[in-house]
């Protein structure tokens, strides 16, 4: 028994160690259990000024989304230890999403960049030499200094993602002063198809808003109901309500989309259609209620053009909507090309039109195609059939609040000159004609260095490293400009490789105006305020753009006479002297003590029946036959074949945007098949990318609570996989969580495969969120990025990637 | 004496997972990283589970018999079942516990005291709805992350259980607040983080033994119904049905549920 | 090897449980306090200093401001406490706070409220602090050991308080 023994030496170790364990023992008792993590104070700053357990309760704006939620921080001892729901903000009321009420994982994140950093290594080595922010506003004011003199100043660009307020006008105010058109936003990739449509359709170019309280019957297409309509807290809110608000009656919420996902599954009813066919199956949603004259007769009389077939000034005899319609898009027709049963589309149609008000939501799955404007437009002709365009339950047109302008900025000769330059993305030969920025232009444009190289890029709160298709080759192309400047406060895979590094603050310790997007209808905007103190040497990047103006001198340091908050309550003072809204108060000192405590401000409700301004089109009607479409083709065409006749010019420039149809057609909604090229057995897969809830926006990798409860749906997380068809898998021999490569034109990637049945036969999915090179511990080397393969068409009419159209290939890794 | 309860609307979850992070910051509850994630060791003091129907005997109302991918009726369907701690009138967990680390309050909750847990997990064991964790690791909040801890709950170390308390510090607070104005406590006055984050409305909270409560209304309203309730566990956190989507003429017809969930 | 491991831990927890109600070695404070000088030669009553006693969960620490308001003016006669008033000065000016160290050190894990005790059930301060107010220099650890569960208990069975888990631990 050897076993049993214990030897004088064992003995004594074991008694050491007891009487270590002893003394470490008391020490736990005597300070308490356990004692890790004290909140006594500091080391936060500015907590030194708190009394013990002093808390307050403070009313900023949410920015985990372009949702722009109202808020309320818990700051106990200088420590913002929660968030919650601003219950009087009217976009959200009291309501927030998982993101918004993780925003502490954002300000605290150790991650962080703590001050402006120098690049002392090679790019994207992740050598960093820490400077002053005099240093840094220095280097970089001499720098466009130097190009601003040198007659270069075009070749400065900003690529902007998350403009809040204020931000936009304060970097094109510095641009233009500056003498550079290049204020290039991120807004091809996202939904840009829907905007337009809106624009054709009704003159506005904005989201919608919806009315949702008197709303009977919703019809969503690819628009993820539950996890990405903006405002998201709103959407749930409305979700409950739609539910069990309403007394009596519960609305019925159709998800038409190719993939089963939680929208779906929470929807009643689910349709599913192939990716890119949306526009079609609107438009057989259309033939049955036009055919069995179910549409809104009076408001297709009153407030609509193009419906019935019309004769122009010039005596030209144009087709209808109706007819094109009715002899087009039967539900057979439309049963056989889009694969949804007939009796699903008549049976749909009438629900829809029989229980109005109802609205049709278009939303990224529709709009990120090839033909995703003239799917948006099939889908916006249902709700002006049924008469839903501003009435109670309807559509609703977003009214902004009337910001005071701040005085023009001085403009001299070179400001002129620069800013007089075509912009580098959009001088292309095939420009799209309603594009107003593309980013995805950028990488090709740079390549050919037409019609100008660029000197500098400032990335604000946008990382195109990550996010901007055919990532790869951007990357190639943007080492290759001579100063990259980042204004993040994390250290995300575009910064990583910058050269010169401003960081911003949190949108939880700086001060911002937020307007809200277009959701309840009514003026809305709240002020960003800081919580806590800025944690590090971080710097607001509208003042960090102050200082480097006025670094840079002449006139473009007399732009900016002020700083920041004073040109923000510049701004806000426009909407005081309005005298109007939720805050009235002559006094501008009070006004704005009364604004902070209520977290902003708002002008309800919501006033119908203002037609010259919800339908701002040239007829002041619905144009289900768009004019402005009309026109801006013909100028376009005269303008690229002015040696050719009008009828020819047209029909080459309808080549180049890759419209079959021709005649009225073009301007009418109608089905333009995806552009996706044959079947091809080398690359026999449709790719499409969703969003989660906890990740709608590609910038939650770095919150590990949200990282930890990535997928509901599949309980999966820290990782992404791709979701397959059973029966493909099986045809290609792969099982759940099988290694695969997924390879485009572009390249290719290693991801995990997961069995799905809720996808379409032939089409892959796969969630939008990993393959951060960079972003912080959390984020960092997970899984690889789907935009290495993604981005090779766009949408020609409005510029938008047409990130679902790409046929992709699998094999096994 | 109260009896602190909870009903969740199925009809109206979203399946968001709010309640899960408003738990997980209001609770100092730690993320565990990808590793033991993986593992299936993550803390979810409140998690919303799926729920997959494989066969779906009924069809809704108005609905055509099932055609190849065309709705959710076809194939599979999926539900979502947000899960606190069901609070069990007769809790198993608590019968188990050696050292009377976990008990149930007079008021009710099943309270968990970390700093009295041995870590044999046999109230994991026990727990019918696996509602309860353990602490594989130390907690790890690295930098100034641990800045955002809430300062009226306690962390918990390695090696212990801990779950859901109905975010009992608030009830402190509260009826401190109560008894100092010597009043009752207000309906509103304490809610778990879950019911207040809840952004569509599913979740209420209240007293089950004070009628004019909407929870105890809500709890024996006609769709209500609790999770394995054959074991005689009694939960005090009830759910109601998914109703479902009359069309407008056929709206007289009386509400009845088709379908049960059984998790 | 197992069973070595065992015997090992069993012997650790035998010599750990001896020495559980060994204590730290004390705490000394900025300035030598003598709570005797303003309780009972001032009778100031405890909330004076210790201003959240009836209103929140801790009773508060003093701040420089609050002494200052009264040693201000030279109303100390005792020659010995002159430099410690001039420290509490140096702080006023600095408009920094006296680095005042906790006596009283909850767990975490309990929630503990002087409201509940001090004004809900009226107990004295002494129930719990023994005669801390009596003292003339502050003392090194906590006069009365009441900071341990069993003294909470007791004196909750004793006035027929609720002792239900769910009230104090979270």
């Amino acid at each position: 028994m050897s076993k049993w023994k214990m030897h004088r030496r064992e003995f004594l170790t074991a008694t050491g160690g007891a009487i270590a364990l002893t003394t470490a023992g008391c020490k736990a008792l005597e300070r308490g259990y356990p004692e890790r993590y004290s909140v006594e104070k500091p080391p936060v700053p500015g907590c030194e000024g708190w009394e013990q357990g002093e808390e307050r309760f403070i009313r900023t704006a949410c920015l985990q989304c372009p949702g722009g939620c109202g808020i309320v921080v818990r700051v106990v001892e200088g420590r913002a230890v929660s968030i919650r729901a601003n219950p009087d903000y009217p976009t959200n009321q009291g309501s927030l999403c998982p993101k918004g009420l993780n925003g502490l994982q954002v300000l605290y994140d150790p991650d962080r960049i703590r001050g402006p950093l120098k690049r002392i290594g090679a790019r994207g080595e992740g050598k960093w030499a820490q400077i002053s922010w005099d240093e840094a506003t220095s280097m970089i004011a001499g720098n466009l200094r130097e190009l601003r003199s040198a007659g270069k100043s075009q070749t400065v660009a900003v690529l902007g993602g998350r403009y809040r307020g204020h931000m936009r006008d304060l970097f094109r105010r510095f641009l233009t002063a500056y003498g550079s058109p290049n204020e290039i936003s991120n807004e091809s990739l996202c939904a840009v198809g829907t905007e337009v449509a809106h624009y054709l359709s009704q003159g506005v170019r904005d989201r919608l808003g919806y009315d949702w309280d008197k709303t009977r019957y919703v019809l969503v297409f690819g628009a993820g109901f539950i996890e990405s309509l903006l405002p998201v807290a709103r959407m749930l809110r409305v979700f409950g309500h739609l539910r069990q608000g309403i007394p009596g009656e519960r609305i019925k919420i159709v998800q038409i989309e190719p993939r089963y996902g939680v929208s779906a599954a929470r929807a009643d009813e689910w349709v599913q259609v192939k990716p890119g066919m949306d526009g079609i199956l609107a438009l057989g949603f259309a033939h049955v209620i036009i055919r069995d004259g179910l549409y809104d007769k009076k408001f297709i009389d009153d407030h609509t053009m193009g419906f019935e077939g019309w004769t122009d000034a010039s005596g030209n005899r144009h087709i209808g909507f109706k007819d094109l319609v009715l002899e087009r898009y039967s539900p057979q027709e439309v049963a056989r090309i889009a694969s949804v049963p007939q009796e699903s589309i008549e049976r749909v149609a009438h629900e829809f039109a029989t229980h109005r008000p109802a609205v049709a939501i278009s939303g990224r799955c529709a709009a990120a195609h090839t033909n995703g404007l003239y799917n948006c437009l099939a889908i916006d002709a249902l709700n002006a059939l049924v008469g839903s365009i501003d009435t109670p339950g309807g559509v609703l047109v977003q009214r902004y609040p009337s910001f005071a302008p701040w005085p023009a900025p001085e403009i001299d000769g070179i400001a002129m000159r620069g800013g007089g330059q075509p912009r580098i993305d959009l001088a292309t030969e095939d420009a799209p004609p309603f594009a107003e920025s593309q980013i995805n232009k950028l990488a090709a444009q740079l390549e050919k260095g037409v019609p100008y190289p660029l000197n500098a890029i400032f990335f604000y709160y946008t990382n195109p490293l990550f996010s901007a298709p055919a990532v790869e080759r951007l990357y190639s192309v943007l080492m290759k400009v001579p100063l990259l400047v980042s204004f993040s406060p994390f250290m995300d895979d575009t910064t990583n490789v910058a050269d010169l590094v401003l960081p911003d603050h949190t949108y939880l310790e700086r001060w911002q105006l937020d307007v809200p997007p277009a959701s309840i209808g009514y003026p809305v905007f709240s002020i960003r305020q800081p919580v806590v103190e800025p944690l590090h040497s971080t710097r607001s990047t509208g003042e960090a753009l102050i200082q480097i103006a006025r670094a840079i001198g002449g006139s473009v340091g007399r732009s900016f006479p002020s700083d920041e908050l004073d040109m923000i309550k510049h701004m806000v003072r426009g909407v005081q002297e309005g005298g109007r809204g939720s805050t009235q108060e002559a006094d501008f000192d009070e006004y704005w003590k009364k604004l902070l405590a209520a977290g902003g401000w708002w002008d309800g409700p919501y006033s119908f029946g203002d037609w010259k301004r919800v339908l701002a089109t040239p007829s002041n009607r619905y144009e289900f036959y768009c004019t402005r479409l009309d026109e801006k083709l013909k100028e376009i065409a005269q303008e690229r074949w002015p040696e050719q006749s009008d009828a020819a010019a047209r029909d080459a420039l309808l080549a180049q945007l890759g419209v079959n149809a021709r005649g009225d057609e073009v301007c009418l909604p109608h089905y333009e098949p995806v552009r996706l090229g044959a079947v091809d057995a080398a690359v026999p897969f449709v790719l499409t990318s969703y969003k989660t809830m906890t990740h709608a926006e590609g910038r939650g990798g770095n919150q590990p609570h949200l990282q930890e409860m990535f997928s509901v749906q599949f309980d999966l997380c820290w990782e992404p996989w791709v979701e397959i068809h059973p029966e493909d898998a099986a045809s290609l021999g792969v099982a759940n969580g099988d290694l695969v490569w997924l390879g485009s034109s572009l390249g290719r990637i290693k991801v995990k495969v997961l069995l799905h049945d809720g996808t379409c036969r032939g089409v892959i999915n796969m969630p939008f969120e990993y393959g951060h090179t960079a972003y912080g511990r959390w984020a960092a080397m997970r899984g690889q990025n789907i935009n290495r393969v993604f981005g090779t068409d766009e949408d020609r009419l409005v510029g938008a990637v047409a990130r679902f159209d790409i046929r992709v290939s699998i094999s096994k890794a | 004496m109260q009896k602190w309860g909870m009903v969740i609307d199925l009809d109206r979850c979203a399946g968001c997972q709010t309640c899960t992070v408003a738990c997980r910051t209001e609770n100092n509850v730690p993320f565990c990283g990808d590793g033991n994630a993986w593992k299936g060791r993550a803390i979810f003091w409140n998690k919303v589970i799926t729920v997959r129907i494989e066969s779906h005997g009924s069809q809704r109302e108005g609905e055509p018999s099932a055609s190849p991918g065309t709705n959710n009726h076809a194939g599979p369907r999926l539900r979502f079942l947000p899960m606190p701690c069901m609070h069990c009138e007769r809790p198993p967990c608590v019968l188990v516990c050696p050292v009377r680390a976990t008990t149930k309050s007079v008021d009710g909750i099943v309270m968990q005291v970390p700093s009295r847990c041995i870590g044999c997990r046999l109230c994991q064991a026990s727990c019918p709805y696996s509602r309860r964790y353990f602490n594989w690791q130390e907690v790890d909040y690295p930098g100034t992350l641990k800045e955002a801890v809430n300062p009226d709950v306690s962390i918990r170390t390695l090696g212990v259980i801990e779950k859901c308390t109905l975010c009992v510090h608030r009830l402190q607070k509260a009826r401190e607040q109560a008894r100092d104005e010597n009043r009752e406590i207000r309906e509103d006055e304490y809610v778990p983080a879950c019911v207040e984050a809840c952004p569509a409305k599913a979740r209420t909270f209240g007293d089950l033994n004070n009628p004019d409560h909407a929870v105890a209304k809500l709890a024996r309203s006609p769709r209500a119904f609790r999770l394995l309730e054959e074991l005689g566990t009694f939960p005090q956190v009830s759910y109601l049905h998914e109703s479902t989507w009359k069309s407008e003429s056929r709206k007289s017809v009386g509400a009845e549920d088709e379908e049960e969930i059984d998790g | 090897m197992m069973r070595r491991k065992i015997l090992w831990v069993c012997w650790c927890g035998i010599i750990g449980a001896m020495g559980v109600p060994c204590r730290g070695a004390g705490t000394a404070q900025p300035i030598p306090f003598n709570h005797k000088i303003h309780t009972v030669d001032n009778e100031f009553p405890c909330d004076t200093c210790h201003r959240y006693v009836f209103e929140k969960p801790f009773a508060g620490l003093p701040p420089t401001d609050l002494c200052i308001q009264c040693h201000e003016d030279d109303i100390t006669t005792n020659p010995a406490a002159a430099p410690h008033i001039q420290t509490i000065r140096r702080h006023a000016k600095e408009g920094t706070e006296i680095p005042w160290v906790r006596l009283y050190v909850l767990p975490k894990t309990v929630y503990y409220s002087h409201r509940r005790h001090a004004k809900i059930a009226g107990l004295e301060c002494s129930v719990c602090h023994g005669d801390i107010g009596r003292s003339e220099t502050p003392p090194a650890r906590p006069i009365a050991r009441t900071l341990d569960m069993d003294h909470c208990i007791k004196c909750h069975v004793e006035r027929k308080a609720e002792y239900d888990c769910s009230r104090c631990h979270r």
